[in-house]
């Protein structure tokens, strides 16, 4: 695809090389990168399902500069406490993201709680129901994925990370809010803090965005921001259009959300996958495998496993008391590999019997984009089933590290085929 | 659960969020009707094990199996 650019400027493909490395995402983010923390939460959710401190001092990480230093924090680590703060949301309180949320993406549902949540997170669900991801990967993610794949399947190798897993949420959830590429590109680049985003981009966001609302409030079209545009809220029986302040509200947070985490679980995917080649052999036999090892990674690795929630009455939670005030950490990652509910918790298991996890949490906040993501992943890896015999890692190259602690992904996924 | 019983599943559309877990374990009994909100297809339409993960999966608890009786004359 060719796009307008600076003659003298990175290509397209070496913008998503340096927007898209996790390992400078995780340590700028994090300050660590923790290779496998699963044994370290192995030990604590053993000693306890809850602990006094964030997870990064129970791991004896450097520490991760905490939003709030001067509140207690608490870390959840079994799949009842986790499960139990996450459905509570009047108690431990998704106002947690008021402030911080607020700056990068406008008021909006990552941080309201109960009633007002739920008229608001409903004017958008209906574009993310299982249902809807026929609308999806017919308009955007089928053919996004056909491009990526034809742009390396003569070549016999490939980098995955950048060249498939990156590039298919941020231009399926882009296109779908009516931005086109090099601007995804631009917003990625200053929600990553660079090119002056200090505000992690929300201006620059809210500008392009802005543009497109005008626009569809002209002239509709089937996309998001015109599904927005005609959005009645109905407060007190008195219903009334979407602000544009309220549609930024929520576009910007499903943008960034949309482009920065499906790429990384993908990646985590394939990356599981090449390290066990039978599974990958037996999926090419029996498509049906697809979708069940899509809900084992996002059990046994999900891309981002610490979300926290602000406590706001005095609670005791699996016999710990937590004093109203105080932030908790939800380890979903720990919950996730609770051997209470699953067996040898640490196996990569697709044929184990479904059972919710929380790998995309859980509760009423639980991930909007859950069905998108899931079928991003699906006709990614179906493509990659379909095109790339003889999947293998490049042993000539450096071995795939999984690494980060509050987003997880692949180094890189240096791969050849036949 | 008694003998003559079996458990079926009923949706709560008022707590409903149409977040659609529902529909990814037994996606042959649920589905998500044009508010976003769970409908029940065919209250057998998966095994027993699958309508009980997508019951216990509703992140807002809006689904619940309930007992009925399985003959015409029980009901």
């Amino acid at each position: 695809m060719n796009i307008a650019t600076d003659p003298d400027g990175p290509t397209e493909a070496e913008r998503f090389a340096e927007l898209y490395d996790v390992e400078k995402h995780a340590v700028g983010n994090d300050g660590i990168l923790v290779e496998d923390p699963y044994p370290d939460f192995a030990r604590l959710r053993e000693e306890a399902p809850v602990h006094e401190g964030k997870v990064s001092d129970l791991l004896g990480a450097p520490i991760n500069p905490s939003m709030r230093p001067d509140v207690p924090h608490y870390s959840l680590f079994s799949f009842e406490a986790c499960n139990t703060a996450l459905r509570e949301n009047e108690t431990f309180s998704s106002a947690y993201y008021v402030g911080q949320g607020t700056k990068m993406f406008g008021r909006g549902i990552l941080e309201m709680v109960g009633d007002e949540h739920r008229r608001y997170r409903a004017l958008v669900q209906g574009a993310f129901t299982p249902s809807r991801a026929s609308w999806w990967i017919d308009k955007w993610i089928a053919a996004l994925v056909d491009e990526a794949v034809s742009g390396f399947e003569d070549r016999g190798r490939a980098e995955l990370n950048s060249e498939l897993c990156a590039r298919i949420p941020i231009q399926t959830i882009t296109g779908s809010f009516g931005l086109n590429r090099q601007e995804a590109l631009d917003y990625r680049e200053r929600m990553n803090g660079g090119a002056g985003g200090d505000d992690g981009g929300a201006a620059f966001g809210a500008a392009l965005l802005q543009r497109v609302i005008d626009a569809r409030r002209q002239q509709p079209e089937d996309d998001v921001i015109t599904m927005l545009v005609e959005s009645e809220l109905d407060e007190n029986g008195v219903r009334h259009l979407l602000t544009d302040e309220e549609i930024l509200g929520f576009a910007r947070l499903i943008v960034v959300a949309g482009s920065g985490t499906t790429w990384r679980q993908l990646g985590i995917l394939l990356t599981v996958l090449l390290r066990q080649p039978e599974l990958i052999d037996a999926m090419r036999d029996d498509r049906t495998l697809v979708r069940r090892a899509i809900e084992e990674v996002m059990r046994w690795e999900c891309t981002d496993p610490i979300f926290r929630r602000l406590v706001t009455k005095d609670v005791e939670l699996c016999g710990t008391k937590i004093p109203a005030g105080s932030v908790v950490e939800v380890n979903l990652g720990a919950a996730n590999r609770d051997p209470e509910r699953w067996d040898d918790p640490d196996r990569f298991d697709p044929s184990r019997p479904p059972k919710a996890h929380l790998g995309f949490a859980g509760g009423p906040h639980i991930c909007l984009g859950m069905h998108v993501a899931r079928a991003e992943m699906q006709v990614a890896l179906n493509a990659v089933l379909d095109r790339l015999p003889g999947l293998r890692f490049d042993d000539a190259a450096a071995p795939t590290r999984i690494v980060g602690l509050e987003h997880r992904g692949p180094t890189r996924l240096d791969v050849v085929f036949s | 659960m008694s003998a003559g019983e079996r458990l079926v599943p009923v949706v709560d559309r008022a707590i409903c969020s149409g977040a659609g877990m529902c529909a990814v374990y037994a996606p042959g009994t649920f589905e998500l009707d044009g508010e976003a909100r769970a409908t029940i297809i065919d209250p057998q339409g998966d095994g027993p094990d699958d309508i009980a993960a997508a019951v216990e999966a509703c992140p807002t608890g809006a689904l619940r199996l309930v007992p009925v009786a399985t003959t015409q004359e029980e009901l």
